[in-house]
């Protein structure tokens, strides 16, 4: 089954962050708690761990994006054979 | 008196025994719990009543421990005794000794004097060394009885008599003792520096609960005892009770205050009007500590016995501790007419007494028995710390010339006449003639006296105190840890605080020293943005997390565990940094190379806990201290209390703090590295302090063969290209401000046709300690070859003026520059800071661009190389204002 993993909340009054490296790519096999992206605020930098276990089928970020809390960081098979289909309308570029 | 009123009095008396009856069955029957329960459930029903019971911290005036429930006394009382009276007069003869020398070098008598029961009782009884099998005990030693420790340890056989002879003579070659606990001077004896007064309860306190940290890491094994021993005098300063509640929060129960309450301070009584012993009872109560007091001696309680109507304690309990000072001096007839005459019965009580029988009736902490009921139960009590209050005579036994005197704190010189009489008093077998010339008194070491002493030292573990290190040096971490920092951020815009973050992310996450790594902080995380880290090693607590928090949906959510590995002191950077020195030195504590990160608002270190500062350095903490949200100017809208520009020049005095302030994320990755390397793998007995700044902006990459010299303080940043311009400068910047050097670098290239190199200054300190020892040799040795300082060396062949800047004060590069070949110009940020802009900020304090390019243009002119037509011409271009007020007195 393939499942959306969404950039969770990170912390109160953060809405969004800048993709500083992306840790994965696509094919990768992910364990829950690796982490997957490094984000900067305008203060921190933050791995964000997966909460999913599985094959990457897709890759939605890449660094210097600006993505929101909410949007769709990537697609993982986690086995089975259901497909889902994803639309990832919330990771913006970044701004210049 | 009407029948009404009387046949009330007459109900009430029925009433009251009737209630006391049924207490004094439910005790019998119940227990004494199921007892404090009911009066607990009718406090609670009255309250509901609204009947408000007055609050009272206080117990009676008398011992915690009566003495039915006083355990019998394991040791022999004969051998402790003559042990303890050797132990006394050898260390007034040290102190007596050391004042008849030339050049008088002081020394305190009276303090250990009032507390020698306390100490011999430890030594005999409780203070557990670090033998096999012992997890130890830290034992802080009140500082001015130091004279009374050194004597123990030379009965023991651990220094010799010409120690005892050079008492505070630290520069005698063949050894001398420190007159109070200096670790950095006694690195093999003493463990903990306790004057200042104050610092060493405080500190105590972090170390309890930094072993308990430890324990709850699974990095120790339960277990050790940490014994504070104070004055009731050092009570007043804020830092001995400053801190008192986190130890009750904490439950720390291996935490043992002990406070000799010798009712006497420096200049005169504690509290003269009042008693320090119930107000200290009090306070420690209220705070959630268990207290037991040790007031009166063996004698006392026999009267107390008698006392079936309650008039000698409430006697007791209405004399002020002026009086009681009073009576230890007066002697048995004052006593008896002053203590025992305000009432007949208690006259009566005395009556076959005689006065000398009166004045000889111990107080509680000169009474063996008494002190060794107060430690047992202090080392057995679960679930709180627990503090002891003793009262002690100031200056006891040294008689006419100073018992309880007020000016028995600064009594360090005894006659012939009064040694004799003390010699006299102890039975110390001395003749006449020897008083005065061979003093220092040792039984042989088969004598009843040695092998008790030894023999009860070898059952708990060892001598104490006692330094032993006994770490194995640990592996810097690798190049490939710190190099993602030398290659720059590729023009993303980050702050030295974001990479200092990022740097200790990495180290927690190392293999190898991760486990090692501890953050400190005093609330003020998410300032620096080091929230990602709560999650990933958790904050420190005991009790774990008991709550569901506010923000448990998020990634960056509040969670405490018990392992959790980050020490968030609240705001309270005094706490902070004693648990600083807690981590810092578990390498001789407890044989482990904990590497403290202490980060915190830069402003709130030098400057408000500096005196702790100093004791770290005494101690020989290790780790980094790290000033974040630094910089006068760098620091926008904090205003004036908030804008550090002067701990870097704080930070000086201290000999073994290595400083940085560094501008750029390969600066900081390399100074760090270095820190570890020299601290924990090379052993040196240094700590480091380096400020973070909260500025973002693109971090470049590390020029070819910086690294040499960003740790000796200062190396070339940027050379400039342009050969055929006639005028040159050197331009010197530090921190963020370098920033604004290489800003006006290009506008002095482009606009002014002043070729510019631009130096980065990592640590003025450093050049200045490297300079410093170059001409020290020189001035030492002036017919050898002469050294070169590392500044005179890197800057011979520099052409130009010379001008440096930083976000701190001028005193800093002016602290150099007579190394420089020429006149050094100094820009700096003197003055209160203001709440405003950074722009505005270093306009105001005249460190940014245009006012260096001005002051290279000055520099310039004042060398002869430019016209003054040109100077009036770059004024008014860049604004300059000639008229500006200062920033230093404004």
């Amino acid at each position: 089954m393939a499942t959306e993993f969404k950039l969770p909340e990170l912390g109160e009054n953060i809405e969004s962050a800048d993709v500083a490296s992306v840790l994965v790519k696509e094919g990768d096999t992910v364990k829950k708690d690796q982490a997957i992206i490094e984000i900067e605020t305008d203060k921190a930098t933050i791995e964000v761990p997966s909460t999913i276990e599985g094959t990457i089928t897709k890759l939605f970020v890449k660094s210097g994006d600006k993505v929101k809390v909410g949007s769709v960081v990537m697609i993982v098979d986690e086995g089975g054979t259901t497909e889902v289909k994803v639309e990832n309308k919330n990771v913006a570029k970044k701004e210049k | 008196m009407s029948d009404d009123i009387k046949k009330d009095k007459k109900t009430e008396e029925l009433e009251t025994s009737e209630w006391l009856y049924s207490l004094d069955y439910v005790l019998q029957n119940s227990g004494p719990e199921r007892v404090v329960e009911l009066l607990h459930q009718l406090q609670i029903r009255a309250h509901k009543s609204g009947v408000h019971v007055p609050f009272s911290a206080n117990t009676p005036y008398i011992n915690t421990i009566s003495k039915e429930k006083q355990p019998p006394f394991p040791g022999d009382r004969e051998i402790e005794r003559r042990i303890k009276s050797l132990i006394r007069w050898i260390a007034m003869a040290m102190v007596v000794k050391a004042n008849k020398q030339e050049g008088s070098v002081g020394g305190h008598i009276s303090t250990y004097a009032s507390a020698a029961t306390l100490y011999e009782i430890g030594f005999n009884h409780f203070f557990r060394g670090k033998g096999d099998g012992y997890e130890g005990d830290q034992i802080y030693f009140q500082g001015h009885a130091s004279p009374g420790i050194y004597a123990r340890a030379f009965l023991e056989g651990r220094i010799t008599k010409e120690q005892l002879l050079n008492f505070r003579r630290d520069l005698k070659p063949e050894g001398g003792l420190t007159s109070y606990p200096h670790p950095f001077l006694m690195p093999n004896f003493w463990e903990f520096p306790t004057v200042s007064m104050g610092l060493g309860p405080l500190m105590a306190i972090y170390q309890a609960r930094f072993n308990r940290y430890l324990e709850d890491r699974g990095m120790k094994k339960p277990g050790g005892k940490v014994w504070a021993f104070l004055g009731d005098g050092e009570t007043d300063e804020p830092e001995s009770l400053g801190a008192i509640t986190l130890a009750s929060r904490e439950k720390l129960d291996n935490l043992i205050f002990v406070i000799n309450c010798n009712l006497q301070r420096l200049d005169g009584p504690v509290r003269g009007n009042g008693k320090i012993i119930q107000e200290l009872e009090a306070i420690f109560r209220g705070a959630g500590w268990h207290v037991i007091k040790a007031i009166w001696g063996e004698d006392w309680e026999s009267l107390l016995d008698k006392d079936v109507d309650g008039k000698l304690v409430k006697r007791m309990g209405e004399v002020v501790d002026g009086e009681y000072q009073k009576y230890s001096v007066e002697g048995g007839a004052y006593i008896r007419k002053n203590f025992f005459g305000k009432d007949p019965d208690l006259l009566k009580m005395v009556e076959k007494m005689t006065d000398e029988q009166l004045f000889k009736m111990k107080r509680g902490g000169h009474d063996p028995e008494k002190v060794y009921a107060a430690f047992k139960s202090a080392v057995d009590y679960v679930g709180k710390p627990i503090v002891i209050l003793a009262k002690t005579i100031k200056g006891y036994g040294l008689g006419e010339s100073g018992e309880g005197k007020n000016v028995t704190h600064q009594q360090k010189k005894l006659n012939e006449d009064e040694m004799r009489e003390f010699r006299s008093r102890f039975g110390i077998p001395i003749a006449d003639e020897d008083i005065l010339t061979n003093p220092f008194y040792k039984p042989d070491e088969d004598s009843q006296e040695i092998k008790y002493l030894k023999e009860r030292r070898k059952q708990l573990g060892g001598f104490v105190p006692s330094r032993k290190t006994d770490v194995r040096p640990i592996k810097t971490p690798p190049e490939s840890l710190f190099e993602e920092f030398y290659k720059g951020t590729e023009g993303r815009e980050v702050s030295t605080t974001m990479v200092f973050v990022r740097i200790l992310a990495k180290l927690l996450k190392d293999k190898e020293i991760g486990k090692l790594v501890v953050p400190i902080v005093p609330d003020e995380a998410r300032t620096f943005g080091m929230e990602a880290l709560f999650r990933q090693v958790g904050i420190y607590s005991h009790a774990g997390q008991l709550y569901d928090p506010v923000d448990k949906d998020s990634l960056l959510y509040y969670k405490e565990a018990k392992d959790g590995q980050i020490l968030e002191e609240g705001i309270n950077e005094a706490g902070s940094m004693s648990s600083f020195i807690a981590a810092g030195t578990a390498y001789n504590t407890h044989g482990i190379n904990m590497i403290p990160f202490f980060i915190y608002y830069s402003m709130f270190g030098m400057q408000r806990v500096g005196d702790l500062v100093w004791a770290a350095g005494d101690i020989g903490a290790k780790g980094f201290m790290l000033g974040g949200t630094a910089g006068r100017t760098t620091l926008n809208g904090e205003g004036l209390q908030h804008q550090d520009g002067h701990s870097h020049l704080l930070a000086y005095p201290v000999p073994n703090l290595v400083t940085y302030d560094p501008a750029f994320a390969y600066e900081l990755a390399i100074i760090i590295r270095d820190g570890i390397k020299r601290m924990y793998e090379d052993q040196e007995h240094i700590f480091y302090y380096i400020t973070l700044m909260n500025e973002n902006y693109a971090m470049p990459e590390m020029p070819k063969g910086a690294e040499k010299g960003i740790l000796k303080g200062m190396y070339k940043f940027h050379a400039s290209d342009k050969k055929s311009l006639k005028l040159k400068a050197q331009l010197f910047g530090s921190g963020t401000i370098l920033n604004e050097v290489l800003k006006a670098a290009k506008i002095l290239e482009d606009d002014y046709r002043v070729a510019c190199d631009v130096w980065s200054v990592t640590s003025y300190k450093e050049l200045r300690r490297d300079a410093l020892e170059a001409e020290r040799f020189n001035l030492l040795n002036p017919t050898a070859k002469q050294k070169e300082s590392y500044i005179e060396k890197m800057l011979a062949k520099e052409d130009g003026v010379f001008v440096a800047s930083s976000d701190y004060v001028k005193a800093l590069p002016d602290s150099v520059s007579k190394w420089f070949p020429r006149r050094l110009y100094s820009l700096g940020t003197d003055g209160f800071g203001r709440s405003e802009t950074r722009e505005a900020l270093r306009d105001f304090f005249e460190v940014d661009a245009k006012h260096i390019v001005f002051a290279t243009l000055t520099a310039l002119f004042k060398e002869g190389k430019i016209q003054d037509k040109a100077l009036d011409k770059a004024a008014k271009e860049l604004g300059i204002n000639p008229n500006k007020r200062n920033p230093m007195n404004s």
